[in-house]
C-alpha cells in the first residue's frame, strides 16, 4: 500500500510540474521577444 | 555554411505545393491569399550537397508594406537576422496570370541573385487557352524559365536540374532591367501626366511598360466568346445572396456529417478505452494506483480522446473546401460585411484560420499592414471556434438537443445547433471590432484588393495530409497537457477522501459565482480547470461526474452521467438552458494560455494580452448568464 501511494505520489507532483513547466514555457516565450518573430520590431516601427 | 535558396511568388501561384513536392514537408496549403505567414524551411539533397531551401510568405512586390513583405524583402538582401545570404532564388508565377506575375519578377532580377523563374500551372493555363513561347521568354529575361504542373509534380525534375546548377555557380546573375534613368535615378515610365510625380505610380508604369514588352509576341491567348467556367461559378457563389445561401448550406451539411459520419468511429474508440479500464481493472490490484489509472489516466485522457475522429472530419472538410478554391469566395463574400465595420476582407483570412486554431491564427494577421486592424483582429481571433471547443459543443449538443434530420440526414437539427455555436463567435465579433474601430483603435483602413484563385480538383493527399497532421497535434495534447491535468484533477477529487475531497471544497466555494450560469460546483470546476487548455473540461466532467471507466463507462457514460446529474434537491442540473450557458461560455471564453502567450508575441504588448483575456471572460460570463436566466425565465430548456 505505501509502494502505491509512493507511486501515486511521484506521479501526481510530475503533473503538477509538468503543467507549471508548460506554463512558464509559455510566459517564458512571450517575454523572449523569440528570435524569428517578426512581431517586435515591427511593431515598434509604425 | 549550407548553400540556400529562396521560394517567392504572388500569393496562391502553387509555391507552397512545390516547396514540398522538393523537400518532402507537409505543409498548410491553403487557397486563399497570404496563408503562408512565416518562413519555412526544408533541406533537399543534390550531388553537391544539401541545399537549404526558404519558403518565403507570398507577395505581390518587393515594396515592404507588411511585416511578410518586409521580411521577404530583408531575406533577399540579407538584411534578415538569423537567415544566411542567400545563393539564388526561385520565383514562382502563374503562368496563366504572367502579366501580374511578372511584375515580382522585374523586381527579384534587380537584386541581384542567381534567379529561376518557375513558370506553375500550366495545365491552368492551357485550359485558358494561353500558349507561351518558353524559350523566347528565357532569352528576354535572361534567366532559366521552367515550366511546371507542381500540384502532379510535373516538371520537378527539370527544377531539381536548374537548383544544381545555382549550386554549382553555373547560373550568372541577370542583368537589372533598368527601368530607372541613369543621371537622375527616376522611373523611365514615360509618363507624368495621368500619374504624376508619384515614385510609387511612375514605379507601376514602368514596370508594367516592361513587362509589356517582355510579353510582346510570345504569349498568345485564344479569344474566348464564352466566360471560364470558373467565373460562371464565381457569379453565383460569391452573390450577395445565392452566394451566402449555399455557404450556410455548406456548413450545415458539414457539420451534420461531423455527427453522423464520426459516430462510428467514436464508439469504437469507446469500446477501446472501456476495453483497456476493464483489462487494467481485471488484473491490478485494489487501491489508489488502480484508481489513478483508471479513473484519472484512462477514464480522462479516453473521454478526451473519443472526440479524435470529429476532429478529424472537420479538418478534413475544411481542407478540402480551402484546396479546390471555395474559401477564397467565402473570403470574399464577407469581405463586404467587413468593409462596413471598418476592417477589410484581409483581416477574413486570419480569422478563417483561428476557426482551426487561435494561434496560426493571431500569427497570420501578420498580412496586415496597418497596425490598428492588425491589433483589431488578434483581439477578435480567438472569439472563432476552434477545434479544441467542438468536444464540449458535440457533447452537449448530443446530450440535448434533439436528433431530428431531414433530406434523409443529410441536414439536421443537431448539425445545425453546431454550425449556430461556431458562427456565434463570428456574430460577436463584428460588434466588438465596430466598437474598437470607434475606439481605442480608431483609424482609417486601407483598400484590399482580392485575388480569386480558380476553382481546382483538391489534391487528395494534401487534404489527408492536413487532417492528420491535426490529429496528431490532438493526440499529442491528450498525452501531455491534457494527461497531466487529468491526473491534477484526480488527485484533487480523490484526497484527503472521495466523499470531502479538495476538488469539491473549491467548487464549493466558487458556486455563487457560477450559479447566475444556472452551474453547480461541478461545472464550475471543471470549467475552471479547463483555462490552461479547453480541451481538458471533458477529463474534468468525467472526473466531477464519477464516470467510471472499469464499469464500462466511456463518452457515453459522461453523456449518460451529464443527463442524470441533479442538484442535491434532486431537481435535474443539465437542460437545454444549463447546456447553452456551458456552450456560449466556451464560444466567447479565451481559456487558452497559448493564445494569451502569442497575443503577447504579436503585439509585444501585456496590456493587449491582458485585455483580449478579460474582455473575453467578461464576455463569456454575462452572455452565458443572460442565456441561462431568459431561458430560465420563459421556462425554456429547464
Amino acid at each position: 500500500m505505501t509502494a502505491q501511494f509512493v507511486i501515486v505520489g511521484v506521479v501526481i507532483v510530475g503533473a503538477v510540474v509538468y503543467v507549471s513547466c508548460r506554463l512558464w514555457k509559455e510566459w517564458r516565450h512571450s517575454q523572449s521577444g523569440c528570435s524569428h518573430c517578426p512581431a517586435n520590431h515591427l511593431n515598434s516601427k509604425k | 555554411m549550407k548553400p540556400a535558396i529562396a521560394f517567392l511568388g504572388n500569393p496562391n501561384t502553387g509555391k507552397t505545393t512545390l516547396f514540398n513536392a522538393l523537400t518532402g514537408l507537409r505543409q498548410q496549403v491553403g487557397n486563399y491569399p497570404g496563408v503562408t505567414v512565416e518562413r519555412k524551411h526544408g533541406q533537399l539533397t543534390t550531388p553537391h550537397g544539401v541545399v537549404e531551401l526558404i519558403d518565403l510568405p507570398g507577395t505581390y512586390s518587393l515594396a515592404a508594406q507588411s511585416p511578410d513583405e518586409e521580411v521577404v524583402a530583408n531575406v533577399l538582401r540579407g538584411h534578415q537576422k538569423g537567415e544566411q545570404p542567400l545563393s539564388g532564388v526561385v520565383v514562382i508565377v502563374d503562368a496563366s496570370n504572367l502579366k501580374r506575375n511578372l511584375y515580382l519578377v522585374s523586381q527579384v532580377l534587380e537584386v541581384g541573385l542567381p534567379t529561376i523563374v518557375v513558370l506553375n500551372m500550366m495545365d491552368i493555363a492551357k485550359r485558358r487557352g494561353v500558349t507561351i513561347d518558353v524559350t523566347a521568354l528565357e532569352k528576354r529575361l535572361g534567366v532559366p524559365v521552367i515550366p511546371m504542373k507542381a500540384n502532379v509534380g510535373g516538371g520537378v525534375t527539370q527544377l531539381n536540374a536548374a537548383l544544381m546548377q545555382v549550386v554549382a555557380g553555373q547560373i550568372k546573375i541577370p542583368k537589372p532591367v533598368g527601368l530607372r534613368d541613369p543621371e537622375t535615378g527616376k522611373w523611365q515610365s514615360g509618363r507624368t501626366d495621368a500619374c504624376g510625380d508619384h515614385p510609387i505610380a511612375q514605379e507601376a508604369v514602368a514596370r508594367y511598360n516592361w513587362i509589356r514588352g517582355v510579353l510582346h509576341g510570345i504569349v498568345f491567348q485564344v479569344p474566348s466568346t464564352r466566360s471560364h467556367f470558373s467565373d460562371r461559378l464565381d457569379k453565383v457563389l460569391t452573390h450577395r445572396v445565392w452566394g451566402t445561401v449555399i455557404f450556410v448550406i455548406v456548413m450545415l451539411f458539414m457539420f451534420q456529417a461531423i455527427y453522423s459520419w464520426a459516430g462510428p468511429l467514436q464508439d469504437m474508440i469507446d469500446n477501446g478505452v472501456s476495453a483497456l479500464g476493464e483489462w487494467v481493472g481485471s488484473w491490478m490490484p485494489s487501491g489508489v494506483l488502480k484508481d489513478l489509472v483508471q479513473d484519472g489516466v484512462i477514464g480522462g485522457v479516453g473521454s478526451v480522446l473519443v472526440f479524435l475522429p470529429q476532429i478529424v472530419f472537420l479538418f478534413l472538410f475544411i481542407a478540402f473546401l480551402e484546396d479546390c478554391g471555395y474559401m477564397a469566395r467565402a473570403a470574399f463574400l464577407m469581405d463586404r460585411l467587413f468593409a462596413r465595420i471598418g476592417l477589410s476582407g484581409k483581416s477574413f483570412i486570419p480569422m478563417l484560420s483561428s476557426f482551426a486554431c487561435a494561434i496560426p491564427g493571431v500569427m497570420a494577421t501578420r498580412t496586415i499592414e496597418n497596425r490598428r486592424d492588425r491589433f483589431v483582429t488578434i483581439l477578435v481571433s480567438p472569439l472563432m471556434s476552434c477545434s479544441a471547443r467542438l468536444p464540449v459543443y458535440t457533447l452537449l449538443i448530443a446530450a440535448f438537443v434533439p436528433s431530428v434530420t431531414w433530406m434523409g440526414g443529410l441536414l439536421g437539427f443537431q448539425g445545425a445547433m453546431l454550425f449556430a455555436m461556431h458562427a456565434l463567435g463570428f456574430a460577436v465579433a463584428i460588434p466588438i471590432v465596430w466598437i474598437l474601430k470607434r475606439t481605442v483603435l480608431k483609424g482609417a483602413t486601407p483598400p484590399f484588393v482580392m485575388e480569386l484563385p480558380s476553382y481546382k480538383m483538391p489534391s487528395l493527399k494534401l487534404v489527408g495530409w492536413r487532417a492528420l497532421d491535426r490529429a496528431k497535434t490532438f493526440v499529442q495534447s491528450a498525452g501531455t497537457i491534457i494527461l497531466a491535468m487529468s491526473v491534477v484533477i484526480w488527485a484533487l477529487s480523490y484526497f484527503p477522501t472521495a466523499d470531502h475531497n479538495y476538488f469539491a471544497m473549491m467548487g464549493h466555494a466558487i458556486e455563487p459565482l457560477v450559479k447566475p450560469l444556472g452551474w453547480d460546483w461541478r461545472i464550475g470546476m471543471s470549467v475552471l480547470a479547463a483555462f490552461p487548455a479547453r480541451e481538458v473540461v471533458i477529463a474534468a466532467m468525467a472526473t466531477s461526474f464519477n464516470v467510471n471507466v472499469a464499469d464500462g463507462d466511456d463518452s457515453s457514460g459522461i453523456l449518460q452521467a451529464l443527463q442524470n446529474a441533479t442538484w442535491p434537491d434532486g431537481a435535474p442540473l443539465f437542460g437545454l438552458a444549463v447546456a447553452m450557458s456551458v456552450m456560449i461560455f466556451f464560444a466567447l471564453c479565451c481559456q487558452c494560455g497559448a493564445t494569451v502567450a502569442i497575443i503577447r508575441r504579436e503585439t509585444n504588448s501585456w496590456k493587449w494580452a491582458g485585455f483580449a483575456f478579460a474582455y473575453m471572460t467578461i464576455l463569456a460570463y454575462l452572455a452565458a448568464a443572460i442565456v441561462y436566466q431568459v431561458m430560465a425565465y420563459f421556462g425554456v430548456g429547464i
